[in-house]
């Protein structure tokens, strides 16, 4: 893609768009950070159980590392998603960016870990 | 929806869940006569047959009716109080597990303290003789000489009949749960050890036990709780004839404080942090039947009973601030006081899913001019409906919610703040 540039002296600039934009809707940074935070949630949520079955971490320990985890994946692909589509987003937004739908992480975190807890009896 | 409304939205169940917590867990459950019941009997003799003796954790031991009326109360206990057995000459025997020692309670006097065993007392137990005498090692003595904190923690205390044994004397069976020890000491003045198994801090013998209990055999069920496993030994080798655990990945014990031999090869097993009841059959080693799961919070102990010629699981349910009695028959059960934390939770998270809810409803509804499919395609929709399964699946499962953030290390603290508590009363 081509963009036109038209200075106020009338001097025509034709310049190549290096910038590679997302194709389709579901490669868009809020729909990958929404889905990656939600599938981490389910994912640590019953590997909890599972350490907590295997080993004797505590509560207080096992759930601030797996969300550090869940947001240093996250930072992760913010950069990549950021350097892939060349999007140029400073490095306070990508750790903003990060942060988003940690709710949902938690959520999605707490309600497969009680299941697992319950059928995992 | 906009972001205005979200907020007072936000503001008013959160108003509401605030309100409701003093309300659930303080106001409603004053209104019965137990706060926490741990172990529940069922009477089937003497002048209070037919009634419930329930030992609450707050520091007192009731009996009441079928209508939660106190028949008799003694608040003799501390607070911590675990468990409260009738003796046959009609006494109530006592674990009293704050201050670690046993008490007889007059049934015609309940302030009235017949009979004591006291484990800091040293006119009652000598432990350093004890201690050579069994061969202890000098870690197990350091911890027996030196009390401090919730030093002995005894949550039982089990009248054994002397007669049923060829004995000239009768004796109790008492589990000191930080000592990883049961005794059986003499129920007279002399209070003689007259047996023991375990060892302090000797965890590979009994970590931290519940419940001990004499079958018919002779042999001793124990609890060993926090081994995760359930164990027969023989009374007069000590060794272990039958032993039942879960393993991974098929299930596990979490926390088991109650197993009684209630006949016919069938033990019945109170598995508190799983929060059920369950029946195994003892010779194949395999779970028959079982009780709870979604209605037992955290069941301390159980008692296979028999009302007017039908069988019943009687179990204590202190998170649940009520008595449940159970038909094994149909698994329908009967709730005796008001499960004031259980419902509470219930109703915060309740609220959490009404939150979403509405969210999901305003944002299904803002885009009305797209077919009813295409809807659940945005973002906005998919996302409040994603959280909305979340918080009801989370709803229906609160119970094991409670129970998985005690495993997960609230069971130490909780533990640590309740004997805190007991002490400063």
């Amino acid at each position: 893609m081509y963009h036109i540039n038209k200075s106020s002296e009338g001097l025509i600039a034709v310049q190549k768009d290096t910038r590679i934009s997302p194709p389709l809707a579901r490669f868009d940074l809020d729909f990958v950070i929404y889905w990656s935070k939600l599938l981490m949630g389910l994912l640590f949520g019953f590997s909890s159980y599972m350490i907590m079955r295997v080993s004797d971490l505590t509560f207080f320990l096992m759930v601030p590392l797996l969300v550090i985890a869940a947001l240093l994946i996250t930072f992760l692909i913010v950069r990549y998603y950021d350097r892939k589509y060349n999007v140029g987003l400073p490095q306070k937004k990508i750790i903003k960016r990060s942060l988003m739908y940690t709710g949902t992480y938690f959520l999605a975190f707490v309600t497969i870990a009680t299941l697992a807890f319950y059928w995992g009896a | 929806m906009s972001v205005k409304h979200r907020t007072k939205l936000i503001f008013v169940l959160t108003v509401i869940g605030v309100v409701a917590l003093p309300v659930f867990v303080i106001v409603i459950p004053s209104q019965q006569p137990f706060g926490l019941p741990l172990d529940v009997d069922y009477l089937t003799e003497g002048p209070y047959a037919g009634n419930f003796m329930v030992t609450d954790n707050i520091g007192k031991i009731l009996i009441v009716n079928e209508t939660l009326d106190v028949l008799w109360e003694s608040d003799v206990p501390e607070r911590f109080v675990h468990e409260a057995e009738m003796m046959p000459n009609g006494n109530i025997m006592v674990a009293d597990t704050a201050p670690g020692r046993v008490i007889e309670l007059n049934i015609s006097d309940p302030d009235d303290i017949v009979w004591e065993w006291d484990p800091a007392n040293p006119d009652h137990i000598n432990w350093t003789e004890l201690a050579i005498t069994a061969g202890w090692n000098q870690r197990a003595l350091d911890y027996v000489q030196n009390p401090s904190g919730d030093w002995a923690h005894t949550n039982d205390a089990e009248w054994v009949n002397g007669t049923k044994l060829g004995r000239t004397y009768d004796s109790l069976m008492l589990s000191l749960r930080n000592f990883d020890l049961i005794l059986e000491v003499n129920y007279s003045d002399t209070r003689e050890v007259i047996w023991w198994y375990g060892e302090p801090r000797n965890h590979q013998i009994l970590n931290h036990q519940h419940n001990p209990d004499i079958r018919d055999n002779g042999n001793i069920i124990i609890c060993d709780s926090e081994n995760r496993r359930i164990l027969e030994v023989n009374y007069t080798t000590k060794e272990v004839v039958w032993r039942f655990r879960l393993d991974f990945p098929f299930g596990e014990l979490r926390w088991a404080r109650d197993c009684d031999d209630i006949g016919n090869g069938i033990f019945m097993i109170t598995d508190s942090n799983n929060g059920r009841v369950f029946f195994v059959d003892r010779d194949e080693g395999r779970i028959i039947q079982e009780f709870g799961g979604w209605y037992l919070a955290q069941p301390y102990e159980a008692d296979y009973i028999e009302i007017d010629g039908k069988k019943w699981i009687l179990v204590g349910d202190s998170p649940s601030t009520a008595i449940t009695l159970i038909d094994p028959e149909s698994d329908l059960f009967t709730v005796y006081g008001f499960p004031g934390i259980p419902n509470y939770l219930r109703l915060f998270v309740g609220l959490f899913s009404f939150y979403y809810l509405f969210m999901f409803s305003s944002a299904f509804l803002s885009f009305k001019e797209i077919k009813l499919l295409e809807r659940f395609k945005k973002r906005e929709v998919y996302r409040e409906l994603t959280l909305l399964v979340l918080s009801i699946l989370i709803l229906i499962f609160v119970g094991s919610l409670y129970r998985y953030l005690v495993e997960f290390g609230l069971w130490e603290i909780m533990d640590n703040a309740i004997h805190a508590w007991a002490v400063s009363g």
